[in-house]
């Protein structure tokens, strides 16, 4: 590895300490900010005096704010993310369940988003002044507009009342089912995640195009299908792993969104059932296990770049 | 009168510059807000009824007594609608304007006066960008609890660091220009260069932006009320709307597909018209 790539990998992993820490700093400030007296509201509304007492101090509510946040980060580096208070489950256990179906959701929402972006993008990177390219243009404003939750519900009622095809919602019990109930969300959150996709897939081409070494390879007669796959989509790598990173972050929202929508068991319909009924633990510790998958993903991304293209360094 | 174009070339025609005007006028977006705003100052006089009020005409069709029929607590949908439309048009200016407000503020102070105040906004910018703000945005208005308040407050919190960012790198360009030394030279303090000429020309990409970011604050407010996190129960919420639609969905498609249309239009419209202010709308240009 050379010197420059070697520098930008340790600084690029200098980087996230600050970011992290943040994701910390804010996680445990939620509780702060919750209006009232955090102990009462995790006790419940039926909890006695001496119970929120006992609350506050199991918590260490009763502490300084340095010191829970040092409690909070020793707990997790020991892996424990507390319990919910709604059902009493430890955190962990709920996770290691539902974790399962929101990563295959977000594999099939990056499926169907990259299949729907690809020919959208080489559209309006290769022809940028046809009338088709204007229209996609168009079009993608108004998917981009499209609130996925209402999507999803419009599908349903399409696809699968309507024809009977495909489940509503919920999770089937056998491989099948699971397929076919996993179609409709993945369809939604792709098309959720389509558009930015689309257009910074097209801009990030329409710069390889102007390149001098395509205009070379060019004007020495390649065109066509082999100038797009052996000049274009190669060089246009590593800005799109980029751009998968920042399409997990989209995509993962989406995740958030339909899994409620379709009743699917995963994280994100756990942390909106978990919000809309005042289980703090759960919010909390969701909140940090996205943040922390999107740190993360970005940060691969980047080595990522690194790796593949030799002209990284740092800054 | 005609006046020939310069001859520039056998195949070079000078089209008219279309006047800023006529910009607006011809596109249909422009059209659909201006329509959507003037429904929604106008609720009150538009619509066919009380959007709160209950009555035993449940689920009905659209037909003539009710243009878009009612809903499960027998409700005009028609004039739920029109309200929805002032709730989810006041809270989307917002929910987009303080945080643009605020960032820029932020941002042009930090950026034209340098020093440690700029660091600091870029080292907590770098920190904002690497965190999930969606996911960040439900556990705050969690935390603050349901309600418009805390709708604004959140949108705010997470906002304004685009905002600052975008105004940070004009700011730094705007403030090299010659303009702005004539203004020192003319006896203007530092404030009033700053805010009489340097913020005015700097804050055209945050327009911009504004567009785009109002199409998604329209549609966080909307899924957060979906999920009843939003505005308090009740309230008329396109977003509330369809999901009390969902279970009816089977006989009744048409109460969830409303307000989602409604959703798109206004959004697209905004993000068309920013499109168009930067120059986007013909991809090729």
């Amino acid at each position: 590895m050379s010197a420059g790539r070697l520098r930008f990998v340790v600084g690029r992993l200098a980087q996230v300490l600050p970011v992290l820490a943040a994701l910390l700093l804010i996680v445990v400030l939620l509780q702060q900010m919750m209006p009232g007296d955090p102990a009462r509201v995790i006790a419940g509304p039926r909890a006695t005096a001496e119970q929120v007492v006992q609350v506050r101090h199991e918590l260490g509510l009763d502490r300084p704010v340095f010191e829970q946040f040092g409690r909070h980060v020793w707990n997790l580096l020991q892996g424990d993310l507390g319990t919910s208070n709604r059902t009493g489950i430890p955190i962990t256990a709920i996770v290691g369940d539902r974790i399962g179906v929101t990563v295959w959701l977000l594999f099939g929402g990056l499926l169907v988003s990259t299949l729907l972006a690809t020919p959208a993008a080489l559209l309006m990177a290769l022809r940028p002044r046809s009338r088709s390219a204007r229209m996609c243009s168009r079009a993608l404003t108004i998917i981009i507009n499209c609130p996925p939750f209402w999507v999803g519900l419009m599908l349903a009622s399409v696809l699968a009342l309507g024809t009977g095809w495909l489940p509503v919602g919920g999770f089937g019990v056998d491989f099948g089912d699971r397929v076919r109930s996993m179609i409709l969300p993945s369809l939604t959150i792709g098309l959720a995640a389509m558009p930015l996709l689309a257009r910074s897939a097209a801009a990030s081409l329409s710069q390889v195009l102007t390149a001098d070494h395509v205009t070379t390879a060019r004007s020495l007669g390649v065109s066509g299908w082999p100038l797009v796959r052996r000049h274009l989509l190669r060089n246009a790598l590593p800005p799109a792993i980029t751009l998968l990173a920042i399409q997990a972050a989209a995509l993962l929202f989406g995740a958030v969104i339909v899994e409620q929508t379709f009743g699917l068991p995963g994280l994100g319909a756990e942390m909106i059932t978990a919000a809309s009924q005042r289980d703090f633990p759960v919010v909390q510790a969701l909140t940090l296990i996205f943040g922390l998958a999107i740190i993360a993903i970005n940060l691969l991304a980047d080595l990522a770049v690194a790796l593949l293209d030799p002209r990284t360094t740092w800054r | 009168m005609t006046v020939s174009p310069p001859a520039s070339g056998p195949d070079v025609v000078v089209k008219p510059r279309a006047s800023r005007a006529r910009l607006w006028t011809r596109s249909a977006a422009a059209w659909l807000l201006a329509l959507t705003i003037l429904a929604a100052v106008f609720a009150p006089l538009l619509a066919p009824a009380d959007p709160g009020q209950l009555t035993l005409d449940q689920l009905q069709p659209p037909g003539a007594d009710h243009l878009l029929g009612t809903d499960a607590l027998g409700r005009d949908v028609l004039s739920r609608l029109l309200f929805a439309l002032r709730t989810d048009l006041m809270l989307m200016v917002f929910a987009a304007g303080l945080p643009m407000l605020i960032g820029t503020l932020i941002g042009a102070v930090a950026a034209y006066y340098g020093g440690v105040l700029d660091a600091a906004l870029r080292w907590v910018a770098d920190i904002f960008q690497a965190l999930p703000v969606y996911v960040l945005l439900i556990a705050l208005v969690f935390v603050l609890g349901p309600g418009t308040s805390s709708l604004l407050v959140a949108f705010s919190v997470l906002g304004w660091v685009v905002y600052a960012r975008l105004i940070r790198t004009e700011v730094r360009r705007v403030r090299e220009q010659e303009y702005v030394s004539a203004g020192y030279l003319l006896g203007l303090s530092r404030t009033a260069v700053l805010f009489k000429h340097v913020l005015p020309n700097s804050l055209r990409q945050s327009f911009v932006y504004l567009a785009t970011d109002m199409g998604m604050a329209l549609q966080g407010i909307a899924v957060l009320s979906f999920f009843g996190l939003g505005v308090k129960a009740g309230t008329p919420e396109l977003g509330a709307m369809v999901s009390e639609a969902q279970l009816y969905l089977r006989s009744h498609w048409w109460l969830a597909a409303f307000p989602g249309v409604t959703i798109v239009i206004l959004g697209s419209s905004v993000a068309a018209l920013g499109d168009r202010l930067s120059g986007r709308g013909e991809v090729g240009r």
